[in-house]
This record gives C-alpha cells, structure tokens and sequence, in this order.
C-alpha cells in the first residue's frame, strides 16, 4: 500500500508541476518559451491519455479488451464539435449565421434536429458524456448479456467503431462527411487561437484527466474493484459468489465509455479538428497498444504509454513518416518481451532484467 | 440384508407434494437432463433435511456434477422439479438469484480469485448486498471482520490472508473455496470432491471442518475417496447412470450387490 501512497504522490506532483511550468512559459515572458501550439499539442496528449486510462479501466482490470474504444473518444469529439461549428456563426467562409459551412455547402437550407441546442455550452457538454454512455450502455448490455467475451468481443467492439467510421464518412448524417468539424473561432466567446485560451484548455484537461484518475483508483480500490479483478480471473465463480456480473460490466463499461468521451470532447478545441479517423480501428488500436506498453492494469502505465507513443509518434511521423509503421511493430514486440508489467517495469531495473534474462517459470493459471 | 429389503427402506411413503416440499431444505423429484441424447440424469430424486450431511458417491459420467449444475441454475433440466425451502422452484431462477437465496457452490476443480489475496477473496464472497453500487460503497463492518477472521482460523489460513490465492497449495485453494463458501452463510453448501489431491492429513482436518458444519448448514459433498466419505458421511446416496441406485447409511449400501457391481468392485461389506 506504501507504493501506492507513493505513486498517487508523485503523479500529483508532476501534474502540478507541469500546470505550472506550462502556465509561466507560455504567458509569462514577452517571448513564449512554450508556443501556444506546443501547449495545445501537450494538451492533445493528455486527452489521449484520459481515453488510455478508460481503456486501462476495462482492459486491464476486468480483462474485456475493448478494440473500439476510439469510438467512444470520437463521439464525445462530435458532440462537442457541433457545439464549436456553432460558436462560428457568420465568421464561416459562407457567412451563414444559422448553418455550419458544410451544410450550406451541400444544399442544407435549416439545421436538423439533432444539432438544436447544439449551440448552448451546457446542452453540448450533455450531449458529451450522453452520446457515448448511451452507446456503451446499450451495446454494453447486448454484447454481456449474451455472455460474449474474450476475442469475439473484441471483434465486435472493432466491427462498431468501423461501422461508425463508414456511416461519419457520409454527408448526408450531418456530421461534415470526411472533412469532419474544423476552422474553430472561438470557445465560450475566447479566440480559439490565443494563447490563453490554449493554456486554459491545457489546464482543463489536465484538471480532468487528474479527477479521472482519483475517481478510476477510488474505483479500483472500492470491493467493486476487487469483483472487477476477480471477473478477470474467474467469471463464474464471481456469478455463484453472488454478484450479477453482467450489470458489473456494462456499469465499469459505461463509466469507461464517459471517460474516453469526455477526453475527446477536451481533444478537439486542441487539435482544432475532428473527422472519422479518430473511429478508424486502427486508432483505438494504437490506444490500446499505449496501454500495453505502459502496464495494463496501473493506470499510471496507461498514461506514461500514452505520453511516449504520442510523442514518439508526432517527432516520428514529422521527421521519418517512414519510419512510424516499423517502430509501431517494434512496439508489440516489445510488448510481447515485458509482458504485462509495461513500461513500468523499466522504473524497476531488477525485475526488467529478470524477464529479459529468466524464462518465466509460473503465471498465473488460465482457467 | 438382501435387495428387497433396501428398496423397501428405500421408498418413500406416499404423501402430497405440499407436504413432502415442506419436509425437505432441498427437493429434487424426476430430473432428467440429456445432452445430445445422452441421459446425464434420468429420472433423479433426491430429498436433503436441514442440516444433514449428505454424501453422493458414484464413478464418473453418474450424473453427480449435473445434478450440482441443475441445483445451481446452471444446466436446465428436460423434466423434473427442484424446491429449495418449500416454495422456491429453483428452475425458475438464475444462478446469482439462487446463490443469493443461500446455495452455495465449491467446484470440482478448486476455483478462486487468485490475483487478489486470500483475505480479499473472502472480503469479496462475504454476505451483503451485492448490486453494483452498495459493492462500490461498501464498507467493512466489525462483525463482518470479526467473521472474516472467524472463517480464516477455520480454514486454517489465518497466517496466510495476505498472500496471493495463486500461490496457495492446492489443499490450501480447495480450503480457501469452502471458506468462500461459509463467508456467504449459506443454507446449503454443494461441495464437488472437497478432498481431491489432498494429503492424508488434510483429508483428516477437511473431515473435521465438514463434521462440524453439520447441523448449521446443510451440505451435499460429492466425493470418490471412500475413506473420506466412510468418515463422515451419516447417509449416503449413490448414483449411477443419472439415477439413484442406493441411498442409506454407509454400511448399507457398500452391501448392496448393484453398487459393489457397479463401483466399489466388490470386497467392500
């Protein structure tokens, strides 16, 4: 437990830290030494980071290893997009006060109704955690009702978030077809572009990955934790200790599925676009892969892996876009030698020389 | 004592179904259950007194694990009822459901968590409201510990509670399942070869347990070590073929010519 206190300690400290440090650079001096961009970008990884951590959430700790979580991400992203094509009003290339320029581009005369209220701040931010809750819920419910688990989940949970790229991809779902939501002014009335506002939507981000983080251990740590655990090594066995399993998984599930989506939601003013890539299955792919390389079932593993394929993958795929396939693979296998332990296991240079080293003689029993 | 007059020990008076259900914790009448043609049980009736120590014994392919899987919710029979306390029609329910009325279930191979400690897969069994959230807002009273510990010395693992349930033996998992069993304060417990791979000494010690949950619980140990079962068992019932063939005290029915045929092999009586 010890450890534990400690981990929670430094991570603190380091979100601290990094909230104050990028504060003070980049509005401090007349010369940024952080530019708002690199503040933005740093700000894209956290978010990445919040969907790693749900991601961790299910995977790691009730062993349903979700391929499509990305979907989640991205419907959070939409939800809050329509809200910034919003606050553009007449500053469009059209000038339409009333219609995104994407649907005055292909003939709209009037918004549908799923983009009413789409306008107000809080009815946006609803639409955040409801969209995809509510599609984790039901697909939640479908898939464990019916007892799917292990690969043909996975499967499934891939064949969703494809099944949402082709239909995003379409025009006529009112979503901007493959250009997606981009060209963003402003957020709740601040210049989008400011530098303040970037370091604010930094700060945000960082505050809600930093809340996800004490709820997702609060949760962890509760007895529903230890069922999450105990569903992982032996699902009927937690049915005859008396626990309706079913309902333990489409709750984690859910909570999961709000977490990514409000990470995604805090991705877009960011990044300053959103289009169907982010439900491509080799997105979700990637996360999951982040979360393997920094330790599944620790939290803290999911955001550090987060963090390093990010970043590995922006320097990468600006100085040698070649280069990025080969290292993703070298990834996996990399995964593959250290096993569960992730990344974490190079902050323990004993136990990292051990699996290099040792064939692993005992694991746990599979079932 | 010849054939004839074990069946007549054997069966039952007549009496209305109302009052036979009201007699018996747990009662099986006329299961069957076949998979693809193979009858696992055929035709089974079994009747269990609160707090008796029941043993089933008989070779394998009897139908001993079904008849679990059909107590349990597992496993739906073609025909047949099942009632646990007079009016609860087990066939109608889910295992969660059953498990919550008070039936628990000790597997055959031994199964527990065993990435969390002992001490949590106990935590984890331990009679309570089991709905997502009072799991999530649970707290652990002083009974509840008090028992924990309770359940700990009597399962001889007091000194190992924070060790993973990985690393345990496996007596010590077979004794670690029970104990997540008693956590549960069940009516009835279903034991499936309790004391399989044990060593002689912990045959002994799972005996005495067992004997000395007799009469706070009702339990159903389903077991192949003749042994064991010779040093607890009050009643025994033997199945074969998905049916009873024999039901009495143990000396009776290690002399019955059908069961020494069928699975003691003779030079048991």
């Amino acid at each position: 437990m010890k450890a534990v206190d400690r981990s929670d300690k430094i991570f603190t400290a380091v979100m601290a830290a990094a909230a104050l440090v990028v504060t003070v650079c980049c509005l401090g001096f007349s010369e940024p030494l952080i530019s708002p961009s690199a503040v933005s970008l740093l700000g894209k990884y956290l978010s990445y980071a919040i969907l790693a951590l749900s991601i961790d959430l299910v995977w790691g700790y009730m062993g349903i290893l979700s391929l499509g979580h990305g979907a989640f991400f991205a419907l959070g992203g939409y939800a809050f997009g329509m809200y910034l094509m919003r606050q553009i009003g007449s500053r469009g290339v059209y000038g339409n006060a009333a219609l995104p320029d994407f649907m005055v581009f292909i003939g709209w005369d009037r918004l549908p109704w799923y983009w009413l209220g789409s306008d107000n701040f809080f009815i946006a931010l609803a639409a955040v955690i409801l969209a995809p809750g509510l599609l984790a819920l039901v697909f939640g419910w479908t898939a464990f009702r019916a007892r799917v688990s292990g690969v043909y989940f996975s499967i499934m949970s891939q064949a969703l978030t494809y099944a949402l790229m082709l239909a995003f991809f379409l025009n006529s779902l009112g979503f901007g077809g493959n250009n997606g939501f981009t060209d963003f002014k402003s957020i709740l009335g601040f210049d989008i572009r400011a530098g303040s506002t970037a370091v604010a939507l930094f700060l945000v981000t960082a505050l809600v990955l930093y809340s996800a983080v004490l709820l997702t251990r609060r949760l962890v740590g509760s007895r529903l934790g230890l069922v999450m655990v105990a569903l992982r090594d032996n699902e009927e066995r937690v049915r005859f200790a008396g626990y309706k399993v079913e309902r333990v998984k489409v709750a984690v599930y859910t909570f999961s599925a709000v977490l990514a989506g409000l990470g995604g939601a805090l991705y877009v003013p960011q990044a300053g676009i959103i289009n169907p890539s982010l439900f491509a299955p080799v997105f979700s792919i990637e996360m999951v892969a982040c979360v393997a390389l920094g330790g599944r079932g620790t939290l803290y593993g999911a955001i550090l892996g987060a963090f390093l394929v990010s970043y590995v993958k922006s320097r990468l795929s600006s100085d040698f876009p070649d280069l990025w396939p080969f290292f993703l693979g070298a990834l996996f296998v990399l995964v593959t030698v250290f096993g569960s332990g992730g990344a974490l296991n190079l902050l323990n240079p004993g136990k990292l020389c051990r699996k290099l080293f040792f064939r692993r003689t005992h694991g746990p029993e599979s079932n | 004592m010849d054939r004839n007059q074990i069946e007549s020990r054997l069966a039952l008076p007549w009496e209305p179904k109302a009052v036979r259900r009201r007699k018996y914790i747990l009662l099986l009448e006329g299961l069957t259950v076949s998979f693809d043609g193979f009858k696992a049980l055929n035709n089974l009736d079994l009747a269990l007194m609160e707090g008796e120590l029941r043993c089933v014994i008989g070779p394998n392919g009897a139908g001993k694990t079904t008849m679990m899987d059909v107590i349990t919710g597992h496993t739906r029979p073609d025909t047949g009822e099942a009632w646990y306390m007079d009016s609860i029609n087990l066939l109608e329910k889910d295992e969660v459901f059953i498990n919550l009325a008070g039936i628990g279930r000790k597997f055959q191979k031994p199964s527990v968590f065993e990435s969390i400690t002992v001490y949590e897969n106990l935590l984890l069994a331990l009679k309570a409201r089991k709905s997502v959230f009072s799991t999530l807002t649970a707290k652990l009273s002083m009974p509840d510990r008090d028992f924990i510990e309770e359940t700990l010395a009597l399962i001889h693992l007091q000194s190992l509670k924070s060790k993973q349930a990985g690393a345990l033996s496996h007596g010590q998992k077979q004794w670690l399942e029970i104990g997540l069993l008693l956590v549960q304060q069940p009516k009835i417990l279903l034991l499936d070869e309790p004391v399989a791979g044990l060593t002689a000494g912990e045959i002994d010690r799972t005996a005495e347990l067992l004997l000395s949950l007799e009469g706070r619980h009702s339990l159903i140990v389903v077991e192949h070590d003749m042994t064991f079962v010779r040093s607890v068992a009050r009643k025994v019932t033997v199945l074969h073929q998905g049916a009873v063939l024999a039901e009495g005290d143990m000396e009776t029915v290690s002399c019955h010519p059908e069961v020494i045929e069928a699975y003691l092999g003779g030079a048991e009586c």
